[in-house]
């Protein structure tokens, strides 16, 4: 367009901004009706437009389109004027940035440090072990493996998650992983600890070496005391006082970022959104992340997975995010983390490490769970899912080399059918370049890495999401910019 | 019964697999071959009445078409695009 005056340009005449536009070519782009009047079209990079429908088919017939129509369609870089060559130089850096993570490999690696567990949820995802049965620990010796393989991946900047179980329940083999990595560890990487804890017990020297070694706490509160004391049974006694007071407790002595919070979401959940998330703000948390039950473990043995379906979490999602965005209007800044994680993919294009929603799968490529006895899975559900008998998602032993792990027959039969681009349904989806690979949850509710997306309850959450999100930026202004300010 | 008739002139047989394997929870469908056309019976399982249903297909098989009119158009571009994007990647290891 030439509009520079100062070069001696000139503005476009009115007749011209009139005319359709007719000489064009159309570059790759996908759609799917977003509404009863309109499609939704994205680019390869996810950049997205809305048009009216009876613009869909004059477009890919290639006639002449309304000025404005075009316009919205060569900002998107799926229309470009004959001639115009910036769409063919701006894709190819887009797609690099967009595909940039795979680079950095396996970068979140989770320890499986006990399987012993001193409480008893009945959707816990993990075939759980009473406190007493030691034999259930990750030897020293098979930490010591995984940690040597855990330094050969490419990645310079690696997170260690301790696992359970509960995890605090094998605190001496966390020190000992710790100490060993800032002793004899790599120095071109930078490597952080998070532990994933229950938080029932919690004393000073646990508070101690973690604020000596910075590391962080991951814990649950699934909402107020009777919500999160019926999903979260301990000992006959109620946990969510301990819990609540270590919390605290943490927050003093190390600071708020060292504890972070997530909850699940079970049926009794589903009318009280609004009391979770207040609960979440009087513990000082800055965020929740409104997550959904998932399909293995216990979760199914007890068929507390069944209870609702996809339709019911996302009313209790839209409601919980509308709840969030009304306290940031009214001062409080405070993040719904998938909401984030969503609205980063839309809006930019740049990788965001969300393991759960990557193509090809964020497991294996982007993180890798060692079990306590050894075994290595593709991700956390992998190894809940080889305790229910199915293996498939295992990539290997300690006792292995990295390449006979990490570039394995089952890495590869993982990797290529959950790369959306092949994958029926979702490689014409006009949400694919947002969206990404389940395959632990296929696996398990279709006995199949890919499952057919018309029955998935994850394709229709997902789904769900990004239209509403979609929605709220086109039509609530305010609650985008909200939302734009969490990323 | 409810038959959807569709010329083969404004439809693939592809569109059509696509277009019922995405309605597939909400009904069954029958596909017959005639000389000049597809004849489509179809049976509502849930959600959807007879009449919704079809009104549903005939959407997507159209949407179906015009996706394969975009795959053909863009097909070329699409390769070059993504060999611009990680060619150099390739050139990197090689070197």
């Amino acid at each position: 367009m030439n509009y520079s005056l100062s070069k001696g340009g000139k503005f476009k005449s009115s007749d011209e901004l009139a005319t359709p536009v007719g000489d064009y070519r159309i570059l790759p782009f996908k759609f799917d009706r977003f509404d009863d009047q309109r499609y939704i079209v994205t680019n390869e990079v996810g950049e997205y437009a809305l048009i009216d429908n009876e613009y869909l088919e004059v477009f890919v017939r290639q006639e002449p389109l309304e000025p404005k129509v075009f316009a919205e369609l060569e900002r998107i870089h799926i229309a470009a004027r004959e001639g115009d060559a910036a769409a063919y130089h701006l894709l190819p850096l887009k797609l690099r940035r967009k595909y940039r993570e795979l680079d950095e490999f396996t970068s979140l690696h989770m320890m499986v440090v006990t399987l012993r567990c001193n409480q008893a949820c009945p959707y816990c995802q993990v075939s759980r072990q009473s406190e007493d049965r030691a034999k259930y620990d990750m030897s020293l010796t098979d930490a010591m493996k995984a940690l040597e393989l855990i330094y050969q991946s490419p990645s310079k900047y690696i997170k260690i998650e301790f696992q359970g179980g509960e995890s605090l329940l094998n605190f001496s083999l966390i020190k000992d992983i710790v100490l060993e990595v800032e002793s004899n560890g790599p120095k071109d990487k930078i490597i952080d600890f998070v532990a994933a804890t229950n938080l029932t017990f919690l004393n000073a020297e646990i508070i101690s070496f973690f604020g000596d070694h910075n590391i962080s706490f991951s814990t649950s509160i699934d909402g107020p005391r009777d919500l999160h004391d019926r999903n979260r049974p301990y000992k006959g006694k109620e946990a969510f006082d301990i819990v609540c007071q270590n919390i605290i407790k943490i927050q003093q002595t190390l600071g708020k970022d060292k504890v972070s919070a997530l909850m699940t979401t079970t049926k009794r959940s589903l009318s009280r959104v609004k009391e979770i998330i207040d609960q979440y703000v009087s513990l000082g948390f800055n965020g929740v992340f409104l997550r959904s039950l998932s399909p293995y473990g216990h979760a199914l043995k007890t068929k507390t997975y069944y209870e609702y379906s996809a339709l019911e979490w996302l009313d209790f999602y839209y409601e919980g995010l509308d709840y969030i965005l009304q306290l940031n209007k009214q001062g409080v800044y405070f993040e719904e983390f998938y909401t984030r994680i969503l609205a980063q993919k839309i809006i930019s294009n740049a990788p965001n490490g969300y393991v759960d929603l990557q193509s090809p799968t964020g497991a294996g490529t982007m993180a890798a769970i060692y079990d306590y006895n050894g075994e290595i899975y593709a991700s956390d559900e992998g190894r809940m899912l080889a305790q229910m008998g199915d293996k498939s998602l295992q990539l290997g032993t300690v006792d292995m080399t990295y390449g006979e792990i990490f570039v394995s027959d089952n890495m590869e039969n993982l990797v290529y059918p959950t790369m959306l681009e092949s994958v029926p349904m979702c490689s014409e989806c006009a949400f694919m370049p947002w969206c990404g690979s389940d395959p632990s949850y296929h696996l398990s509710t279709q006995k199949d890495f890919i499952g057919h997306k018309a029955f998935s309850g994850f394709c229709h959450k997902q789904m769900g999401a990004f239209r509403h999100l979609i929605n709220v930026f086109e039509n609530r202004p305010k609650d985008r910019k909200i939302i734009q300010s969490w990323i | 019964m409810t038959e959807l008739k569709i010329s083969r002139q404004f439809a693939s047989p592809t569109a059509i697999q696509k277009a019922i394997y995405r309605l597939s929870p909400f009904g069954e469908f029958n596909v017959c071959e005639a000389k000049d056309s597809f004849e489509i019976e179809i049976i509502p399982l849930k959600e959807l009445s007879a009449e919704e249903l079809k009104a549903e297909l005939n959407r997507h098989i159209n949407d179906y078409n015009l996706r394969e009119v975009v795959a053909d158009q863009t097909a070329v571009v699409r390769g070059l695009l993504y060999a611009q994007a990680f060619s150099k990647v390739t050139k990197s290891v090689v070197e």
